[in-house]
Parts: structure tokens; C-alpha cells; sequence
């Protein structure tokens, strides 16, 4: 029956079908279970007074949950910590995986050795992100820290300034984490590009140099935020590789700061996938941290919805500015 | 050809190999000043790959190896000491398939000046009126210059390519099957453009298209396998070809 089915059914758009519709229900089914979850969370049911008030004091619990510091059961820090890794180790590797990529696409002859670093650049990717933790403990921490405090902060040795965990280095290990994914995507986004674009700017009189900044990049520049896109949903979420690097529990100061240099790339942070392993399996109170988890994550995957949708929305403009095609991909 | 006539390209003993294939053998050519040459030829006899050798394009296609010289006004365009941005400045090429810029229509008539370091407004204005005029598109499209380019109909934009390229004043404009993807109406205007333009500039156009050949050029190259086997006035090539593969290739016999 199930032969026949096959033959004379129509298997591939029940089974493709099949296979859509599960992937919603389990996307679906996680929102719904996050929100669930936590919607209830700072609801004060046994406050007295009427629906209004309790509806004052349940925004009112959010607002303090997500602007407060840690010793008042905020999560101000881990999202300010979040924020500002994922941005600065966008900093970092954008132009990096950019402009590697441009080198291997437009530069660099076919042949075994660009096969082999490509092979290469893929297999990073699929390095377990621990490996990369490991690494930039030793090689950032340990030597390029040690080294710029040997040479820069002498006076304040033997305790360490750049030579110990903190955000530059938690950047840079999501940078190294996150740049194969830059740079292949970027590469396909290069390939994508007519050639006959190409051979009408050269037709022009522009040199290769001109040719890659007038054209290539422009049109390769939705594919770069797609890259970006893809980089900050992988990094936002990082946990175990940071905690060799800088990202703790809980952090004594903000690493902002209203005086120059503003930002203390020096410092520790925290972030939200370090305060959901946290309070969810270091808390002596798991009755009540259970809620305050699941509020966690449900900040973090908003947090990560909105740092897309604003690529998106980038990357939108720069399809109209550079490609005149409404519609994006 | 006669001998007041001044050679603009002269083509000595060229040889080209895409890979390991041969594309042109020994070809020994001299282009006219100021008139039109059509290349005839079958399909791969490598006529457009000739063409494309007068402004250096064929080496950002594939593996090529080029041998002999191309004179452009005496000097040998693959001489080591040639900047090929600056020979492809003076020697322009609009390909079979329009391919704007997906930009406004001003900005592609104004990317090559760009390039050339014009950045005055008013200059850019006056310049991109006078290439549009040329290429017989600016009474359609004046009160569009700012909308994209991709919106124009394919003959318009092969016209505003023609622009582009006229823009920048080469002393050459390489033709390859410029209206083989356009309507006969656009075809039509193709071609008178063509006739205005010989006044300025030194024109090259390969054509699969006879009639077209017949009516619009001075001159006539035919070649077939790499080779070229005649060339000539084209009203004595359509008339009283010398060789017989080239009467055999006009009157359809073969090709």
C-alpha cells in the first residue's frame, strides 16, 4: 500500500509539506512555551486593588526586571553585556570577513592552495565553539593581553589590565567564532553579482580596484548584512567559549562609563546566556528562578529578533540604494 | 582599401588561445578612421573575440594567450607599458546584452566621467545631456534621468549604454551584436545612431545579421575558423566578393 501510495500518490509535496509544517510547530511551539512561561512571571496576583493597578505593577515588575541591576534582580547588565559584544565583535568582523573574502573571490587565483583555504575557512565553522573559548584564553588573554600590558601598562604589574578576561576579548573570540560565517556568505554574495556588471565597469576605463569599490561592493552589500545577520544570531547566544574570556556571573561595574574612554574594553561582563545558565542551574531558589529563566530567554531571543530586524531593514535599504530591487534576496 | 583612407587600429599577425583552444589565427587587419566595420562570420569564427582583443577585454574572460600586435594609432596596445583602463578609455565596447548599472539613468551616463575624476555638478549635467542626445535617448528620457535604469525597455537601455560609453569620448566604439536582442524598431534607431556616430568616432560593430552589415557599414571583415578570408569596401564584398566561402556565406549557402 505504502508502494503504491508512493508511486502513484503524490509523496514529495506530502512529504516536503510534512516536513514544513513540523519545523513551524517546533519554532511555533517554542515561542508559545517561552511566553507562556514567563507572561506570568511579575504578575502580582496577591496584590490587592482592581485589574488597572495590577496591570501598573505587572509593567511596572518588567520595567524593573529589564533596567535593574543585578542585586535587584534585574537583568540590565547581561542585556547591556549582550549588546555590546555582539556590536563590537560585529566591528571586528565585518570588515575582516569582507575583505577576506573579497581576496579569495576577486583576487586570488583558482587553484589547490585557494581550494585548500577554502576547505579551510569551512572547517572553522565547524570547530566546537569551546575550541575557539580555549584559544582566545591562551592566544588573546594570555599573549596578545600579556603583551600590551608588558608594553603599555607597566606600572600597574604585576595586576594584569588587558591581560585578564574581559569585553575586547570576548569580542574577539566571537569575532574569530562568527568569521567563516561572514566570509562564505559574503563570497556567495560576490559570486551572485552579473558578470556582465563587471566587464561594463571595466568597459569604462576602471581599474580592478575601482571596479570592486563602484560595483562589487555595493551589490555585495545586502549580502554582507545577510553575513552580519547570520554572525550575531550565533554569537548572541554563546556561553560556554566566553566564560574563558570575560563574561562572568556578575559584574561589580558597567563596562559604559560617562568619562572617556566611555567604553572599558578591560572589563569583565555579564550576558544573558550566561545569567540563564546561572539562574537556572546555579540558584539555591529553583522554584523561583524557574519563571525568571524563562523570562531571560524570552529577552534574549527579542533582543536577537530586533538586532535582525534592523539588518533586515538595512539591508533593504541597501538593496533599493545599490541593486534598484525592492524585494530583498 | 585605399590608401587615403588612415588605418585607426592596425591588426598585425594576432593570434588567440582561450585554454588550449585556438580562437584566431595570424589575423592581419587595418581598421579605417571614421567608418564602419562589421565583422561576418558563423557562430565561435571568432569574430567577437577580435573584437573584444582591440580594448584588452578578452583577458578578463578567460585563460587567454594573445600573440602579434594591435596598433592604435601606431602604438601596440599590448606593449607591456600600456595601461589597459586608460587603452579601454579610449576604446570603448557595448556588449550583446544591455547591461545598465542598476542605477538612475544619470548616474550611469555620469559613472565613467566619475571615474575619469569629473565631480562638478554643472559639468556632470552638461556632459551627460550631450551623451544622451548623441545616443538619440534624451528626448525620452529627461524627465526620468533620476529613476532607475533597469526600468527602461531593453532598446532604450542599450541606447543608454551607448551613452555611457560615448560619454567618455573614446576614439573607438566596439559593437558586439548590438541589436541582436532588440525589436526591429530598436534595431532601427540602433543603427541610425550608428551613422550619426561615425562622424566622431571609429566604429566596430559584429553582426549576424546581413542586411545589417550591408547597411550600415563602410567596410566589411569576413572571417570563419580563426581565420580571416576577406576583407573589403562592403559594397564590393556584397556585390562581388573575392573569395568564394564569402559568397557561399552571404547568399546563405553555408553559416
Amino acid at each position: 500500500m505504502l508502494r503504491n501510495w508512493f508511486r502513484h500518490g503524490n509523496p514529495w509535496i506530502w512529504l516536503n509539506a510534512g516536513a514544513v509544517a513540523l519545523s513551524l510547530l517546533l519554532v511555533g511551539s517554542l515561542l508559545v512555551f517561552m511566553v507562556v512561561q514567563s507572561i506570568g512571571v511579575f504578575w502580582p496576583a496577591e496584590m490587592p486593588g482592581h485589574v488597572g493597578a495590577k496591570l501598573v505593577q505587572y509593567l511596572s515588575n518588567w520595567w524593573h526586571f529589564l533596567t535593574g541591576s543585578s542585586s535587584h534582580g534585574g537583568i540590565f547588565p547581561a542585556i547591556l553585556g549582550t549588546v555590546l559584544m555582539v556590536l563590537l565583535m560585529s566591528v571586528l568582523v565585518t570588515p575582516l570577513g569582507v575583505l577576506a573574502a573579497v581576496y579569495l573571490h576577486e583576487y586570488a587565483k583558482e587553484g589547490p592552495l585557494l581550494r585548500v583555504i577554502r576547505v579551510a575557512v569551512h572547517n572553522l565553522a565547524g570547530v566546537p565553539s569551546i575550541v575557539f573559548g580555549v584559544f582566545g584564553l591562551g592566544f588573546f588573554v594570555y599573549f596578545l593581553g600579556g603583551s600590551i600590558d608588558n608594553l603599555f601598562y607597566r606600572d600597574s604589574l604585576p595586576t594584569p589590565t588587558f591581560g585578564t578576561p574581559g569585553l575586547l576579548w570576548v569580542s574577539l573570540t566571537l569575532a574569530l567564532l562568527t568569521l567563516p560565517v561572514v566570509i562564505v556568505a559574503t563570497e556567495q554574495g560576490l559570486a551572485g553579482i552579473p558578470k556582465n556588471l563587471r566587464l561594463g565597469c571595466f568597459a569604462l576605463g576602471a581599474t580592478k580596484a575601482e571596479v570592486i569599490w563602484k560595483i562589487v561592493l555595493p551589490q555585495a552589500s545586502p549580502a554582507m548584512v545577510t553575513a552580519l545577520m547570520l554572525a550575531i544570531a550565533r554569537a548572541a547566544g554563546e556561553v560556554a567559549p566566553l566564560l574563558f574570556v570575560g563574561v562572568v556571573k556578575s559584574v561589580p561595574a558597567l563596562p559604559l562609563s560617562s568619562e572617556f574612554p566611555y567604553l572599558q574594553l578591560q572589563q569583565k561582563i555579564t550576558s544573558l546566556g550566561m545569567h540563564i545558565y546561572d539562574a537556572g542551574l546555579q540558584s539555591q531558589d529553583a522554584q523561583r528562578a524557574e519563571p525568571l529563566v524563562f523570562a531571560s530567554a524570552l529577552v534574549l531571543i527579542t533582543l536577537i529578533f530586533i538586532l535582525n530586524l534592523t539588518a533586515y531593514r538595512l539591508r533593504k535599504r541597501l538593496n533599493l540604494r545599490y541593486r534598484n530591487r525592492p524585494v530583498s534576496e | 582599401m585605399t590608401a587615403e583612407v588612415t588605418a585607426k587600429l592596425e591588426v598585425q599577425d594576432l593570434s588567440l588561445k582561450f585554454a588550449d583552444k585556438t580562437v584566431l589565427q595570424h589575423v592581419n587587419l587595418r581598421i579605417p578612421q571614421h567608418k564602419i566595420t562589421a565583422f561576418i562570420g558563423p557562430s565561435g569564427c571568432g569574430k567577437s573575440s577580435l573584437l573584444r582583443s582591440f580594448n584588452r577585454m578578452n583577458e578578463l574572460l578567460e585563460d587567454t594567450v594573445t600573440t602579434g600586435k594591435v596598433l592604435l594609432d601606431g602604438q601596440n596596445i599590448y606593449h607591456s607599458a600600456v595601461e589597459v583602463a586608460e587603452l579601454r578609455r579610449r576604446v570603448g565596447i557595448v556588449f550583446q546584452k544591455p547591461n545598465p548599472f542598476p542605477h538612475s539613468v544619470y548616474e550611469n551616463v555620469a559613472f565613467g566621467l566619475r571615474l575619469q575624476g569629473i565631480k562638478q555638478t554643472r559639468q556632470l549635467d552638461e556632459l551627460v545631456e550631450s551623451a544622451l542626445r548623441k545616443a538619440a535617448l534624451w528626448e525620452e528620457v529627461r524627465d526620468r534621468l533620476h529613476e532607475s535604469a533597469v526600468n527602461l525597455s531593453g532598446g532604450q537601455q542599450q541606447r543608454l549604454v551607448i551613452a555611457r560609453a560615448i560619454a567618455i569620448e573614446p576614439e573607438v566604439l566596439l559593437l558586439d551584436e548590438p541589436a541582436s536582442a532588440l525589436d526591429p524598431i530598436s534595431t532601427l534607431k540602433i543603427e541610425e545612431l550608428m551613422y550619426d556616430l561615425k562622424q566622431h568616432y571609429t566604429l566596430v560593430i559584429v553582426t549576424h545579421n546581413m542586411q545589417q552589415a550591408a547597411r550600415v557599414s563602410d567596410y566589411t571583415a569576413f572571417l570563419n575558423m580563426g581565420q580571416l578570408i576577406e576583407f573589403d569596401e562592403t559594397n564590393k564584398m556584397f556585390t562581388d566578393p573575392s573569395q568564394r566561402a564569402t559568397e557561399d556565406y552571404i547568399t546563405g549557402r553555408f553559416g
